[in-house]
C-alpha cells in the first residue's frame, strides 16, 4: 500500500463505549485516501483501527466538551467508534473530509478501482472465472430435455436487469417469452433459478404481473404452463407471492398485482407476507437503537428486541424458504417465486430454498455460487441497497444482511450442515459494503458491463479463498501457536467480548472480528491439525526431502473437510443420508489404521441431510 | 442396562435410535408453523410428527432383537423355573460392569429381557397376571425395570393427552420408581417415562359423570417444567388405584416409605461416595499453610450441625474462640475458607449473617476473626464482605436478630450488597417461566413474556455477583467473605460460581463433582427442603429452584466459554434430572450430618458412580485444559439466553434435529485419534532429533504444548 496521509491528528482519544473503564486509549488518527486509521500510541498497545471510508454510514460531530471535540462514526458493519479530538478545527476538517470521502458520487471512485493487491493478470482472470454459472447450471442438471439455455436476453434486449444467459422451459418459444416479459414488471419474466434433479422440480423467479384488476396475458399464462409441464412428476405448480396480501392488493391499483388463479392453469397461489424494504430498514434502525450505545443499562432489552420486529422478519423469510423447500422436496412441485420487482424478497426466498435443498450450497464455494447466481446475476441492486454511491436513501435496505442473518440462524440450528462458520458470513457482509472487489459493485449485470469491470477489478471470491487458505496454511509452529493461544486468551479478556457487542442476533456482524477466533468454536481438531502439520514439516526438514504425506495421514482427512471445495468442486450433491446413527457408535479407537481413515471422511466430512428442514419457534431463534 | 434406562429417563436425549428416526430414515422432516400445513395439502406420511423429547423411540430392528431375546430368555426360564430370577439379575449386572460391551442394544435388551423374567415370577398380583396373559399388547407395553424396582400398578386403555401430538392410547404402569406409559398404537411405539421423584403434585380431573372428550383422568404436575395428563375410562375404575399408588410411591416420605434410592441395587465399578475427600481437596489448594489450618472441631457436628466435619480456619484462631464466634453467626455458621488463590493467597470464605439485631450487637471475637482472615493475605489490607441480599432485605433481617456487618465495627472491611432476591422470588419466577414455556409458546410475545418472568435477570444478578467476587480475588488480590441470610442458598451459588471462574480444576468433570459435594452438599444446602424429595406438601414455602439456578449459571458460562469446560450440556441436564429422580443418594437430605446419620454412602448409590462410569457421554469435545485461566463471563442481559435445551426440552419443536451427542461422540473420537497421531509423530521427531542437537529435542514438545492447549 502507498499511504497518502491527507490528514494526521495526534493525541486523539478513543472512547470505549462499553466498558465504564475510564482509561481511554489515545493515539494518532490518520486519514488516507481509502481508510481512516487510528493507531494507539500508548506503549505496549497494538491497538489499531482501520475503517474503510465506504464502511462509514454516519459521522456525527457532538457538542464540544472540555477534553475536546467528540466525533462518532457509525459503520455499515455495525461498528461504532467514538473519538475525541483535542482541537475543534481538526475535528471539523476530519468531519468534512469524511463526509466527502464516505459518499462517492460515481462508481469509479470506489475502492475497488484503486485496490491493487499486486497480482498478475493471469491470477486475476482466474478469479473472474472461478465461479462459472454455466458450469453451475450444468452441475444442477440443466440444460436437459425439459429446460434449455435461451439467448433471448443476449445484449439485454428483453430485460436489462437479468443476466444474458437464462434458462427457460424448452416448450417456451421466443414469442411466449417476449409476450410474458411485457406482462411482467421491469420485463422480468419467469426463469429458472434452481433445478432439483431428483424430483425434476424447478424453482423459478420473476417479478409481479401487470395484471391490475382484470388484465391477462395469454403468453404469460402459456409461460407458466410451460414451467409446470417441464416437471413431468407434478401437474400443478405453486406461485408464491412473497409480499403480504395487502401490499399485493395495493399494487393492483397501480396496474400491477398478482396472478389470478382462475386465469392460470393448475397453479396454487400463496402469499407469504415478507415486508418490504422500507419496513426492513426501519426495523434494523430500531434494532440498532435497542442494542445501541446506551442500551447496556437498559433492562427491557427483550421487549425492545421484540418490538424492533427484526426476528419476526427473519422468521418470515425463513418460513417462506421452508415452504418452498417443502413444496419441492416433499411434493415435487415446481415453484414460481416473485415479489414486486423480483430482486429483493425473491432473491432471499430462492436462495434460502436452494440452501435448504442442496448441501452443495452449504459449502464455501457453493455459497459463493449461490450469491453469484441468485443475487448478483439476477440483479439484486447491491449498489442501491448498500448505498455504495451517493443516491436515494430510500433505496437503502438491509435485504442482504437479512439473508446472511437467516443463514446464520440456520448454522446455529444445524451446526454440522455448513462448511463455513459465522466468520465467513461476517466477512461477506463486510465486503458487501467495502466495495473492495468487483463482485458487488453496480446493480445488475448490464451495469457492471458498462462499468467495464472485468479488466481492472479484483473479485471477491478468490480473495476470500486465498485469505482462508492463508489462514489454514499458517503452519509455522510458532506462528500457529501464537495465533491460537492469543485467540484462546481473548476469552479471558472481558473487553474483547464487550467490545464486540457480540450479543445481538447479528452478533457476528458487529465487529471486524479477527480471523483468529474463527475456528475456535467450531473446529476442535484444528489445533491438532496444525500441530500435525508442523510436525510433518519438521520431519521433512530432518529428512531433507519432500515428505510423502501418505493418504492415511490425518492431515489429508482434515483437508478434505476444510478446503476441498476450494480446490475442486465438491461432488456432494445428491442423496446424503445422515450418518447411520442406529448403528453402533463408530468404533473410532481402532480406526487409526489406513482403512479407518478411508472410511472416516465419508462419514465425517459429508454428513449433511439433503434437505435441511427446521423448526422455527421464536424461542429457538437465538438473539 | 444403564444406557437403556438412561435413554428412557432422560427423554431419549442420548438415544441413538431416536436420532436415526429423526434425521436419517424419516427424511425429510418438514416441521413448520402449522399455518402452512393446510395450504400445502401435504400427504399425511410426509408430515413427520416428532415425538416429544420424553419419548424413547424404539426402532423396528430393536424390537426384532428384543423379541428374539425374549423368546430365548423364556426358553431358559422354562428349563430352570426355580432359579429364574437369580440368573437374570446376574446377567444384568455383568452387562453393566463389562465396559468392553458397548452395544446399546445388547444392554437394553438384557434389561428388557431380565425384567420380563423377573416380573413374571413374583411382582404381579394374580389379576395383573391374568390381564397380562390375556393381552399381548399389554405385554409389549410393560416397562423395563431397574434392579430393585417392581411394578406396583398397571392400567391399560389409558389415554395420554400429549400437548404436542394429541391423545395416545396405551398402558400406564406405576412402579416404585417411575411412571411409565407405552403405546404400541404408534410406530415407533410411544414411550413416556418419568421418575416418580419429579412429581410435584397429582390431581384428579373430572368426575364419573363428566362429559366431553377425555374429561376424566389425572393431571400430574412435575418439577422439571412439564405436566402430564392422562385420561381414564370412567367405567374401568383404573383411575382410583393409579391415583392411590401414585400418591403412595411418589411421596414416600409422607407415607413413611423409603425413597427408591435406598432400594436401587445397581453396581458400578467406581464408588462415587469416595470421590470427595475434604483433606485431599484442601491439600490440592495448598492447605493447611502457615496462615490457615484444618480444624476438626466440628467432627461431631457440635459446633454447627449444618457444616461439614472438616473446616479450614485462620491459623491463629483457637478452637475455643471459634465457639464464641459461632454464637454470633446465624445457625453457628462461622466464616470458613472455601477457596484460596494459589499465588496471591486471597481467599473466598463463606458464612451466615451476623446476629447484629436491632440493637447493633458487636462481637469482638468475630471482628478479630475477620481481621485475621484479612491478615492471612499479605497482598491486601482490605477485606470485602459480600452480602448476597438486597440491602432492604438485609436491614429487614435486623428485626429478626440478624443483619449485616457494619463498616464501623469491622476495620478495613467494605460491605457490598449483591441484590440477589430470596428463594420465594426465585420460585415465583420459575413458576412464571413454566407458564410461558409449557406446553405452548406464544410466538408473537415470546421475548416480552420471557422478560416478564425476570428469570434471566436473576441469573444475571447471580452471575454478576460471582463475577465481582472473582474479580476482587483475582485482580484485587483481596480476600472476600460471602454470606446471605443463612449462608446455604445464595452463598453457595456465589462461592461455587466464583470458584468455577477462578479455578480450572472445577471445570473438569471430576472437579465439578467435587465442587458440588463441597460447596453444596457438605456446606449444607438444604436439598431435601428445597426440592421436597418424596414430600407431598407441594406448596411448601421452603421449596425453591436455587440449585437449578446455579446450574443455569454454569450453562450460561459454558455458552460463553465453549472450550473451557470438560463437561457438556448433557452432564448438567443429567445432574438436574437426578436432583429430582431420587434414584441416587447424592442429593438426599439436608446436611452432611444427616447423611452420615442415615449412612447414605452405604445404603444408596452416588450419582457420581453412575456419571463417572460413562464419562465419555458427558465430555465436551471442544474442551481445552488451560490451567490458571480465569474466566470472566459477561453478565449482561444480551449475553444471556434461556436454556432452551432444558426448559423447553419436552417440546419436540424445540429439539434440534441433529442429535448433538452424536456429533460430540464423533468429535471426541476425532480428537483422540489426532492426539494419538500427534504423539506418534512427536516420538518420531524426537527420535530423529537426538543425533542432531540437544536443543531440538525439546523444541517439538515445546511447540506442541501451547497448540494443544489451544485446541
Amino acid at each position: 500500500f502507498v499511504f497518502f496521509f491527507s490528514l494526521q491528528v495526534e493525541q486523539v482519544k478513543l472512547l470505549d463505549r462499553f466498558s465504564s473503564n475510564t482509561t481511554k486509549s489515545s493515539g494518532t488518527l490518520y486519514l488516507t485516501a481509502t481508510h481512516l486509521i487510528f493507531i494507539d500510541s500508548s506503549p505496549g498497545s497494538q491497538n489499531e483501527i482501520w475503517i474503510l471510508h465506504h464502511h462509514i454510514a454516519v459521522v456525527e460531530k457532538l457538542a464540544l466538551t472540555a477534553t475536546g471535540c467528540p466525533l462518532v462514526i457509525h459503520c455499515k458493519n455495525f461498528r461504532v467508534v467514538h473519538f475525541v479530538i483535542p482541537k475543534e478545527r481538526d475535528c471539523h476538517d476530519i468531519y468534512n473530509s469524511l463526509l466527502q470521502l464516505s459518499r462517492p458520487v460515481t462508481h469509479t471512485e470506489l475502492y475497488a478501482f484503486s485496490y491493487n493487491p499486486k497480482k498478475n493478470e493471469r491470477e486475476r482472470e482466474l478469479g473472474w472465472k472461478l465461479v462459472d454459472l454455466t458450469e453451475e447450471y450444468k452441475h444442477m442438471g440443466v440444460p436437459n430435455e425439459n429446460w434449455q439455455l435461451s439467448d433471448v436476453n443476449r445484449g439485454y434486449k428483453i430485460c436489462d436487469t437479468y443476466p444474458s444467459d437464462l434458462y427457460v422451459p424448452r416448450t417456451a418459444t421466443k414469442p411466449i417469452i417476449v409476450g410474458s416479459s411485457k406482462f411482467r414488471s421491469k420485463g422480468r419474466f419467469p426463469v429458472l433459478s434452481y433445478y432439483h434433479k431428483e424430483k425434476q422440480a424447478a424453482i423459478c423467479r420473476c417479478s409481479q404481473p401487470l395484471s391490475g384488476f382484470s388484465a391477462r396475458c395469454l403468453e404469460d399464462e402459456h409461460m407458466l404452463q410451460a414451467i409446470s409441464k417441464a416437471n413431468p412428476n407434478n401437474r400443478y405448480m405453486y406461485v408464491m407471492d412473497t409480499r403480504p396480501k395487502l401490499n399485493a392488493m395495493a399494487n393492483r391499483a397501480a396496474g400491477k398485482g398478482y396472478e389470478n388463479e382462475d386465469h392460470y392453469y393448475n397453479i396454487r397461489f400463496q402469499f407469504v407476507g415478507i415486508e418490504n424494504i422500507h419496513v426492513m430498514r426501519a426495523s434494523l434502525q430500531k434494532l440498532m437503537e435497542v442494542i445501541g450505545t446506551k442500551a447496556l443499562s437498559v433492562n427491557d432489552y427483550f421487549s425492545g428486541l421484540e418490538s424492533s420486529g427484526w426476528l419476526r422478519h427473519i422468521k418470515a423469510v425463513l418460513d417462506a424458504g421452508i415452504f418452498l423447500t417443502k413444496a419441492v422436496a416433499c411434493e415435487g412441485a415446481s415453484v414460481l417465486v416473485h415479489c414486486s420487482d423480483g430482486w429483493d424478497r425473491t432473491a432471499q426466498v430462492c436462495s434460502i430454498g436452494s440452501l435448504l435443498l442442496d448441501p452443495y450450497y452449504r459449502t464455501m464455494k457453493g455459497f459463493m455460487v449461490l450469491i453469484e447466481k441468485d443475487w448478483i446475476s439476477f440483479g439484486h441492486k447491491f449498489s442501491d441497497r448498500c448505498g455504495q454511491v451517493d443516491g436515494d436513501p430510500k433505496e437503502i435496505s438491509p435485504v442482504f444482511t437479512q439473508f446472511l442473518d437467516c443463514v446464520w440462524q440456520l448454522t446455529e440450528q444445524f451446526p454440522r450442515a455448513f462448511e463455513f462458520n459465522e466468520g465467513f458470513l461476517i466477512h461477506v457482509h463486510d465486503h458487501i459494503h467495502s466495495c473492495q472487489f468487483g463482485n458487488f459493485l453496480g446493480n445488475c449485470q448490464k451495469q457492471r458491463e458498462l462499468l467495464n469491470l472485468p479488466p481492472p477489478l479484483y473479485l471477491y471470491c478468490p480473495f476470500l479463498l486465498t485469505t482462508l487458505q492463508k489462514l489454514k496454511t499458517k503452519t509455522k509452529p510458532s506462528g500457529a501457536c501464537s495465533l491460537f493461544c492469543s485467540a484462546y486468551l481473548s476469552f479471558e479478556q472481558t473487553h474483547w467480548i464487550t467490545n464486540c457487542t457480540s450479543h445481538h442476533l447479528l452478533k457476528c456482524l458487529h465487529e471486524c472480528c479477527s480471523y483468529n477466533h474463527l475456528h475456535l468454536n467450531t473446529n476442535p481438531s484444528y489445533g491438532q491439525e496444525i500441530l500435525t502439520r508442523s510436525i510433518f514439516k519438521k520431519l521433512k526438514k530432518f529428512r531433507g526431502e519432500p515428505l510423502d504425506l501418505s493418504h492415511n495421514s490425518p492431515k489429508q482427512v482434515l483437508y478434505q473437510r476444510s478446503s476441498s471445495p476450494v480446490l475442486k468442486a465438491p461432488n456432494c450433491k445428491g442423496e446424503h443420508i445422515l450418518l447411520p446413527v442406529s448403528d453402533n457408535i463408530r468404533t473410532v479407537e481402532g480406526s487409526t489404521n489406513g482403512d479407518g481413515f478411508h472410511e472416516y471422511p465419508a462419514a465425517f466430512v459429508k454428513v449433511e441431510p439433503t434437505v435441511v428442514s427446521l423448526e422455527l419457534g421464536v424461542a429457538r431463534m437465538t438473539c | 442396562a444403564i444406557l437403556a434406562s438412561r435413554c428412557e429417563l432422560y427423554g431419549g436425549f442420548p438415544c441413538r435410535d431416536s436420532g436415526a428416526v429423526a434425521c436419517g430414515k424419516r427424511w425429510p422432516l418438514p416441521v413448520v408453523s402449522p399455518r402452512w400445513l393446510g395450504s400445502l395439502h401435504a400427504p399425511e406420511e410426509n408430515l413427520v410428527c416428532l415425538p416429544p423429547r420424553s419419548a424413547f423411540v424404539i426402532s423396528p430392528r430393536f424390537l426384532r432383537r428384543l423379541r428374539m431375546e425374549k423368546s430365548a430368555s423364556c426358553d431358559s426360564l422354562s428349563s430352570k423355573p426355580s432359579s429364574s430370577r437369580q440368573p437374570s439379575v446376574d446377567s444384568l449386572s455383568s452387562a453393566t460392569t463389562s465396559r468392553s460391551e458397548r452395544s446399546v442394544y445388547a444392554k437394553s435388551v438384557s434389561a428388557m429381557s431380565s425384567d420380563s423374567v423377573s416380573t413374571s415370577t413374583d411382582n404381579f398380583s394374580p389379576e395383573l397376571r391374568v390381564l397380562r396373559e390375556a393381552n399381548k399388547l399389554a405385554e409389549m407395553e410393560e416397562p423395563p425395570l431397574l434392579p430393585g424396582e417392581s411394578i406396583k400398578d398397571m392400567a391399560k386403555d389409558v389415554t395420554y393427552i400429549c400437548p404436542f401430538t394429541g391423545p395416545i392410547r396405551g398402558t400406564l404402569t406405576v412402579t416404585n420408581y417411575k411412571l411409565y406409559f407405552k403405546s404400541m398404537e404408534r410406530d415407533p411405539p410411544f414411550v413416556l417415562d418419568a421418575p416418580l421423584g419429579v412429581i410435584n403434585r397429582v390431581e384428579k380431573i373430572g368426575g364419573a359423570s363428566s362429559r366431553g372428550e377425555n374429561p376424566y383422568g389425572l393431571e400430574i404436575v412435575c418439577k422439571d417444567i412439564k405436566n402430564l395428563r392422562f385420561a381414564h375410562k370412567q367405567e374401568g375404575h383404573t383411575r382410583r388405584s393409579i391415583f392411590e399408588n401414585l400418591m403412595k410411591f411418589a411421596f414416600p416420605v409422607s407415607n413413611n416409605l423409603p425413597l427408591f434410592a435406598y432400594e436401587y441395587s445397581e453396581t458400578f465399578p467406581e464408588n462415587g461416595w469416595k470421590l470427595y475427600d475434604p483433606i485431599s481437596e484442601y491439600k490440592r489448594q495448598g492447605l493447611p499453610n502457615e496462615s490457615w489450618r484444618i480444624t476438626k472441631i466440628n467432627e461431631r457436628y457440635e459446633l454447627c450441625d449444618t457444616y461439614p466435619a472438616i473446616l479450614v480456619v485462620p491459623a491463629n484462631i483457637l478452637d475455643e474462640e471459634l465457639k464464641k464466634i459461632a454464637a454470633f453467626r446465624s445457625r453457628s455458621r462461622i466464616p470458613v475458607l472455601s477457596w484460596i488463590h494459589p499465588e496471591s493467597q486471597a481467599t473466598i470464605t463463606r458464612c451466615s449473617q451476623p446476629m447484629v439485631g436491632v440493637s447493633g450487637r458487636r462481637s469482638k471475637d468475630d471482628e478479630k476473626y475477620l481481621q485475621s482472615i484479612m491478615d492471612a493475605n499479605a497482598q491486601s489490607h482490605k477485606l470485602f464482605i459480600f452480602d448476597a441480599r438486597p440491602s432492604v432485605n438485609a436491614v429487614a433481617n435486623k428485626a429478626k436478630g440478624g443483619g449485616y456487618e457494619s463498616e464501623d465495627a469491622y476495620q478495613n472491611a467494605e460491605l457490598v450488597f449483591l441484590d440477589i432476591h430470596n428463594i420465594h422470588v426465585m420460585r415465583e419466577s420459575l413458576r412464571k417461566l413454566k407458564e410461558i414455556v409449557y406446553p405452548d409458546i406464544e410466538e408473537s410475545h415470546w421475548l416480552s413474556n420471557l422478560e416478564s418472568t425476570h428469570w434471566l435477570e436473576h441469573i444475571k444478578l447471580i452471575l454478576a455477583g460471582a463475577l465481582r467476587i472473582a474479580d476482587k480475588v483475582e485482580s484485587g488480590k483481596t480476600s472476600t467473605v460471602i454470606h446471605c441470610s443463612d449462608g446455604w442458598d445464595r452463598t453457595a451459588q456465589l462461592t461455587s460460581l466464583a470458584m468455577l471462574m477462578l479455578d480450572s480444576y472445577y471445570r473438569t468433570i471430576r472437579g465439578f463433582e467435587v465442587m458440588i459435594e463441597k460447596e453444596w452438599l457438605c456446606f449444607g444446602h438444604r436439598f431435601q427442603l428445597r426440592v421436597g424429595h418424596g414430600d407431598k406438601n407441594h406448596a411448601d414455602a421452603d421449596r425453591s429452584p436455587v440449585f437449578l439456578q446455579f446450574i443455569d449459571c454454569v450453562w450460561q458460562m459454558t455458552r460463553q466459554f465453549p472450550n473451557a469446560f470438560e463437561f457438556n450440556e448433557f452432564f448438567l441436564i443429567t445432574i438436574l434430572d437426578h436432583l429430582y429422580s431420587c434414584l441416587f443418594g447424592t442429593f438426599l437430605l439436608n446436611s452432611e450430618q444427616l447423611r452420615m446419620k442415615e449412612d447414605l454412602p452405604k445404603r444408596t448409590i452416588s450419582l457420581w458412580s453412575y456419571i463417572n462410569n460413562q464419562i465419555e457421554d458427558f465430555t465436551n469435545p471442544l474442551y481445552v485444559n488451560c490451567f490458571n485461566h480465569v474466566l470472566y463471563p459477561v453478565a449482561s442481559m444480551r449475553h444471556l439466553e434461556l436454556w432452551v435445551a432444558y426448559y423447553i426440552r419436552w417440546n419436540p419443536r424445540m429439539r434440534p434435529q441433529e442429535p448433538v451427542h452424536q456429533r460430540y461422540k464423533e468429535l471426541l473420537a476425532k480428537r483422540t485419534e489426532l492426539q494419538k497421531r500427534v504423539e506418534e509423530l512427536q516420538k518420531e521427531v524426537s527420535n530423529r532429533s537426538i543425533p542432531t542437537s540437544s536443543d531440538k529435542v525439546s523444541s517439538p514438545v515445546h511447540s506442541a504444548t501451547p497448540v494443544q492447549t489451544a485446541v
